[in-house]
């Protein structure tokens, strides 16, 4: 599935998440863009998380879509700050990104 | 408007139902029954003079504020709920004492808490807002621990900060707990132990997240001419400012960037006038950033503002902060409050600071994607 921008028909801010009013100009009307890639400007790796003993590893990236607006996106495999990736979002609803 | 926007209110007492790991067998309610007990112990008041009460709570609920006035034996005038996380405790402030400006309510009694069972906490966070529940839960992200993780490093790039730098703010913030006996982890805690310590999203490790505990905090104001106290508290300046860069920006500056000027300007003074700091400390990079926004490092040089507040030069949470004595839920919005009424009171114990008569303190929290939504502040003298 596609990563959706939303973008405000009035002044043309794009958001991720999307609102219910645009926190620029007011308007409340919108359109929506696809972000497809991005770039990675940091990430981490958790590796414990309360009420779990032993807890998988989870690599996460703090991605600037292409679109601009900032989403928090789990990663396949750890790439360094910079790296180019696809976007997506899978079945279980998860922001993916992929090394391009 | 004057610089006597804050007459005729003053706060009485701040109290701690002390923080504990594990949860008492009570509820959140009787947590919060035993905070309104202090208080009363505490400002010489009854239960009969309490016209006003405000709480803040994750884990009170089916029950509300109303349901815990009924609890309490109370007819309030004024009662609300609150929902800011670690900025609650100074909103509930705000809005107290417009309450008794304007007649509303005499005498308020303000209450935080929580107590978590081990789900309750994982429930929390996975369900903290829509966002976090339709964005960040599928990524099993376990919390705000990894967003912080990545403002950490943002930060630590931006000023050219090393783990030891936010290492050396735990560090000061144990060694204040040692003096406080009702700070949880109050063990001695030297920077190789900080250093040694397992990570929990990289760069951050355990002593950079805050430990999840049990306890309550509350707070009473009154009318000036009511106060039963010789020495009270009074608030020269307040100020909150939510959604200031609707989560665009990189998360580095709180709402208090765009505020201080007019906080510093409605109190009549300066960060350098201030004898202690509570800051709201969820991380150690978000103490710095607030420290930071407020004007505590007026060149910029973050590595001399944190040798002030390890040399104690700059007394920055006092009582061991959340980080040493942990994270009571919505009690965390209060307790750096608390414990700047306690040092302006004197009744701080060992962890005194001498002749403490301003405190500024900060709220922050409120996580609504990659940072918090919320931050204020208070400036806050001894009367």
């Amino acid at each position: 599935m596609n990563l959706d921008i939303t973008q405000c028909a009035q002044c043309g801010l794009k958001l991720f998440p999307a609102r219910y009013f645009c926190p620029a100009c007011g308007g409340n009307a919108w359109t929506r863009c696809v972000a497809g890639s991005g770039t990675v400007m940091e990430s981490t790796v958790v590796r414990h998380r309360a009420g779990e003993q032993e807890a998988h590893a989870v690599h996460l990236a703090t991605v600037r879509t292409s679109e601009g607006p900032v989403v928090i996106a789990c990663l396949d495999a750890p790439v360094p700050d910079g790296t180019s990736v696809r976007l997506e979002i899978d079945d279980a609803h998860r922001i993916v990104a992929r090394a391009l | 408007m004057s610089s006597n926007d804050f007459d005729r209110v003053l706060i009485a007492a701040g109290v701690e139902v002390p923080y504990r790991r594990q949860p008492t067998n009570g509820s959140t309610g009787e947590l919060l029954a035993q905070a309104f007990g202090l208080l009363l112990a505490q400002s010489g008041f009854s239960a009969k003079d309490i016209d006003g009460l405000g709480v803040t709570s994750f884990t009170l609920g089916p029950d509300h504020a109303i349901d815990l006035a009924w609890r309490l034996g109370l007819s309030p005038r004024w009662c609300m709920d609150d929902c800011h996380g670690g900025a609650s405790g100074i909103n509930l402030l705000q809005h107290a004492i417009r309450a008794i400006q304007h007649g509303d309510a005499n005498v308020i009694a303000l209450v935080s808490g929580d107590q978590f069972q081990a789900s309750d906490f994982t429930h929390l966070v996975e369900n903290y807002n829509l966002t976090t529940r339709t964005w960040l839960r599928p990524l099993q992200n376990g919390g705000p621990n990894s967003v912080f993780a990545m403002l950490t490093q943002r930060h630590a790039k931006r000023h050219g900060l090393t783990r030891a730098d936010y290492g050396a703010m735990c560090v000061a913030q144990r060694e204040w707990a040692a003096l406080n006996p009702n700070a949880v982890y109050r063990a001695p805690m030297s920077i190789d132990d900080y250093l040694a310590a397992p990570l929990v999203a990289d760069p951050l490790g355990r002593f950079d997240c805050v430990p999840v505990v049990n306890g309550a905090n509350a707070i009473l104001l009154t009318r000036d001419d009511l106060a039963r106290n010789v020495t009270n508290v009074r608030v020269r300046a307040l100020k909150c400012l939510y959604n200031a860069d609707h989560q665009a920006g990189d998360g580095l500056e709180t709402s208090l960037k765009h505020v201080a000027a007019d906080l510093w300007r409605q109190a009549g003074l300066g960060p350098e006038d201030v004898d202690l700091a509570s800051v709201y400390d969820d991380y150690p990079v978000m103490t710095i950033a607030q420290l930071c926004d407020l004007g505590f490092a007026p060149d910029g040089d973050v590595h001399a503002l944190i040798s002030r507040i390890a040399s104690r030069a700059l007394p920055v949470n006092t009582s061991g902060g959340q980080l040493s004595v942990g994270q009571a839920g919505a009690a965390g919005g209060m307790h750096g409050l608390v414990e700047a009424i306690t040092q302006l009171q004197g009744k701080a114990g060992e962890r005194q600071v001498d002749n403490a008569k301003l405190a500024v303190v900060s709220g922050y929290g409120m996580v609504e994607y990659r940072f918090g939504m919320c931050a204020n502040a208070v400036v806050l003298e001894r009367t």
